[in-house]
C-alpha cells in the first residue's frame, strides 16, 4: 500500500468512525474537502494498520466561538486577496465509518483490532486500493447498519467503486445483490438506494 | 454574589444622571463648534498664545498642519503588508501553585492584494526566575505587580511588533508594510515613570530600541485608538476663549470658574466627528508635554480619521509623520483595516483573538504547571484560600 500525501488528521476516533480535520492548502490556506461516499484511510504508524473508513458527513464552519461567518459579497480570489485571515479561521471536519482494515496486504472488512489514534493522518485511497477493497463487499452490511446513515452515503459509496473500475457492470450488479440480500426485510430502503444509483 | 434587586433602583438614578448629563452635552457641543469657527480665524497668534502660556494646566497640542486641513483618503497600491501585535497575562497569584506569570503575544502578518498566506499566531512569553518576579527597590525585595507585568507586556507587543518588521523587511525588501499597535503610543509612559531609576533606564532603552527598530526597516508605525477620551485639542481651543492676552492660568483665574472652562469636559473626537467626512483625517497635532529624553526622535503626533463606525485617534512618532508618504500610507491602510474589520482594525481585532487568555486557558495553564513541577519533583500546594473559592460548605 503506497502512501500519499495525506488529505487530512484524526481528532476524533472510535470503533465505528473517526472524524479528521481536512488539511490546509499550504499555499491558500483553504481546506479541501473528500467526496461523499470517498474511500479514506487513517494511518496508524506505530500498529503499521491502515483504516478504511466511507465518508459519511462533511461539515465546514468556524474555527472557534468568537469568529461567526458573515456575507461579505466577494469572490474566492477577491476573499484571498482582501481577507486572507478567514481561510485560517474556518475548520473543515470530515466523519468517515469504518469498514475495514489493511494489515501486512491484506485487505479486512471488519472492524480492526483498535480504532485510529487522535492525530493519525487521513489519506485518500488510491485507485488500486478501491478496487483491491472492493473485491468482495460485505462492508456494506456495516455501512448499512451504523447508526444514522444516510441512504445516500451507501449509494455515492457505490457510484464512488464503480467510476473507479471503469463503470464496471459486473460489479453494479454484484453490489445490487449484495443489498438485496441485506435488505430483504426493508423494501423501501432498498428502493431509496437503488433509486440513487440512478448512473 | 451580585444582588441585581438592589442594584437596579441604584442604576435607575444613574440613568437619570446619564439623560441630564447628555442634554449638557449638546449644549457644549454647540460652543465647542463656534469657538472653533472663531480659533480658525485667528490660528497664528492662538498657536503664539499656547507657546507663550505659562503654567497652563491643560494637556494641549499644537498644530503641526493648517487648522482647516482635511486630507481626502488617499489612493494606494492594494499589495501592502499589514503588521500588528497585542499582548495579554496571567498575573502572578500567592494562593496558585507557584507564583510566575505569563505574558501572551499575539503576532499577526496579513499580506493584502496577492493571496499569500498570512501569519496569526501566538507566543507565549514565561516569567519565573527570581528576578522576574521580585525587583530590589532601595534594597528591598518587593514582589512585581500587576502594573509591572502590564508594562512587561507592553514592552514585548513594542519588541514583538519590531521582531516581525525585521523578518518581514528580510522577505519583502519591497513591499509596503504598515505596523499597527492598538492603544496610545505612549501609554506605558505612566508606568515607566513610576519605576525606580535603574529599572526605569532598562525600559527606556527597550521601548526606544523597539522604535529604532521598525523605523530602520524603513516601516511605518501607528497606534489605532478607538473612543478616545484625550482633550488636546479641545485644550488648544480653550485659547480661543481666553480674554487675556498672556494666559497666566494660576494667577487670573480661580479653578472651576475660568472663562475657557465651558469646553470641558469634550473629547477631541466628538469634535472631528462634526467636521470630518468619510475616510478625511484632521491636521496633524503634536503634544506640548515634553518627550522623556530616551525616546527624542520618537515625538508623539496624532491625527483623527473619520473610519465610518467612528472618529478614531491615530498616533504615530515624529518621523512617520515627516515623510508624507508614510503619513498617506497610515491614513490609507488604516482606513481600509477598519473597513476590512468591519468597524475595527481587523489585524488588531485578530492579534487581540490571538492573545487572548480565556478562562479555560489559565485552567490548564496551571494544570500544566502543577504537572510540570510535579515532574520535577517539586512539592506544590495551592493556598487554602484558593481551595476555598474552588469549593465551598453548606
Amino acid at each position: 500500500m503506497t502512501a500519499f500525501e495525506h488529505i487530512g488528521e484524526v481528532i476524533e476516533a472510535s470503533t465505528i468512525h473517526f472524524l479528521s480535520q481536512a488539511l490546509q492548502n499550504p499555499e491558500t490556506g483553504e481546506r479541501q474537502s473528500p467526496r461523499l461516499g470517498r474511500l479514506v484511510k487513517a494511518r496508524g504508524e506505530e500498529n503499521g494498520l491502515y483504516i478504511l473508513g466511507v465518508v459519511s458527513h462533511v461539515e465546514t464552519r468556524s474555527m472557534d466561538g468568537v469568529h461567526r461567518p458573515v456575507a461579505l459579497n466577494l469572490t474566492r480570489r477577491e476573499l484571498r486577496e482582501q481577507q486572507p485571515q478567514i481561510f485560517d479561521l474556518l475548520s473543515l471536519e470530515f466523519r468517515a465509518l469504518i469498514v475495514g482494515y489493511w494489515e501486512k496486504g491484506i485487505y479486512y472488512q471488519h472492524f480492526p483490532p483498535y480504532p485510529p489514534q487522535i492525530h493519525d493522518f487521513t489519506f485518500a485511497c488510491n485507485s488500486d486500493e478501491v478496487i483491491r477493497f472492493s473485491e468482495r463487499l460485505f462492508c456494506l452490511r456495516n455501512l448499512i447498519e451504523a447508526p444514522g446513515v444516510h441512504d445516500e452515503v451507501v449509494a455515492a459509496f457505490i457510484r464512488q467503486i464503480w467510476e473507479v473500475r471503469g463503470r464496471d457492470s459486473e460489479f453494479l450488479l454484484k453490489a445490487g445483490q449484495e443489498l438485496a440480500y441485506l435488505l430483504k426485510d426493508q423494501y423501501e430502503r432498498l428502493r431509496s438506494i437503488a433509486a440513487r444509483l440512478q448512473l | 454574589m451580585l444582588n441585581l434587586a438592589k442594584l437596579a433602583s441604584q442604576m435607575r438614578h444613574a440613568a437619570f444622571d446619564f439623560r441630564e448629563e447628555a442634554s449638557l452635552f449638546d449644549g457644549r457641543r454647540a460652543l465647542v463648534r463656534q469657538t472653533w469657527n472663531g480659533a480658525l480665524l485667528q490660528e497664528a497668534s492662538l498657536v503664539e498664545k499656547l507657546l507663550q502660556a505659562k503654567d497652563f494646566p491643560w494637556g494641549s497640542a499644537r498644530p503641526l498642519e493648517p487648522l482647516n486641513h482635511r486630507a481626502a483618503l488617499p489612493d494606494l497600491a492594494p499589495q501592502h503588508i499589514v503588521l500588528a501585535t497585542d499582548g495579554s497575562q496571567i498575573v502572578p497569584s500567592r494562593h496558585e501553585i507557584s507564583p510566575c506569570y505569563l505574558v501572551n503575544i499575539g503576532r499577526i502578518r496579513y499580506l493584502y492584494g496577492t493571496g499569500e498566506r498570512p501569519l496569526q499566531e501566538s507566543e507565549p512569553f514565561l516569567y519565573h526566575r527570581e528576578q522576574d518576579l521580585y525587583t530590589q527597590v532601595r534594597r528591598q525585595f518587593v514582589g512585581v505587580s500587576e502594573q509591572w507585568i502590564g508594562l512587561e507586556r507592553g514592552l514585548k507587543e513594542f519588541e514583538e511588533l519590531a521582531e516581525l518588521c525585521v523578518e518581514t523587511r528580510r522577505l519583502w525588501p519591497e513591499r509596503p508594510v504598515l505596523a499597527m499597535i492598538d492603544g496610545s503610543l505612549t501609554g506605558l509612559l505612566p508606568e515607566l515613570m513610576a519605576l525606580p531609576q535603574t529599572l526605569q533606564m532598562t525600559a527606556f532603552k527597550r521601548l526606544a530600541g523597539a522604535f529604532n527598530q521598525i523605523r530602520s526597516q524603513g516601516i511605518p508605525l501607528c497606534a489605532y485608538i478607538s473612543q478616545s477620551r484625550r482633550t488636546e485639542v479641545i485644550n488648544f481651543l480653550r485659547l480661543q476663549r481666553c480674554p487675556y492676552e498672556r494666559p497666566t492660568c494660576e494667577t487670573l483665574c480661580t479653578e472651576g470658574q475660568e472663562p475657557c472652562s465651558g469646553l470641558a469636559p469634550f473629547p477631541d473626537r466628538q469634535l472631528w466627528q462634526d467636521i470630518l467626512d468619510l475616510g478625511e483625517r484632521s491636521p496633524l497635532f503634536t503634544p506640548l508635554a515634553t518627550t522623556p529624553e530616551p525616546l527624542q526622535g520618537h515625538e508623539l503626533c496624532f491625527f483623527y480619521l473619520h473610519c465610518g463606525a467612528e472618529v478614531a485617534r491615530i498616533e504615530i512618532p515624529r518621523w512617520v509623520a515627516d515623510r508624507p508618504e508614510w503619513l498617506m500610507a497610515v491614513h490609507g491602510y488604516v482606513f481600509s483595516q477598519v473597513e476590512k474589520g468591519r468597524g475595527y482594525p481587523i489585524a488588531l481585532a485578530e492579534a487581540h483573538n490571538q492573545a487572548v487568555v480565556k478562562s479555560s486557558d489559565r485552567a490548564q495553564f496551571y494544570a500544566l504547571l502543577s504537572r510540570k513541577l510535579a515532574d520535577a519533583q517539586i512539592g506544590i500546594q495551592v493556598s487554602r484560600k484558593e481551595l476555598k473559592k474552588r469549593r465551598g460548605i453548606v
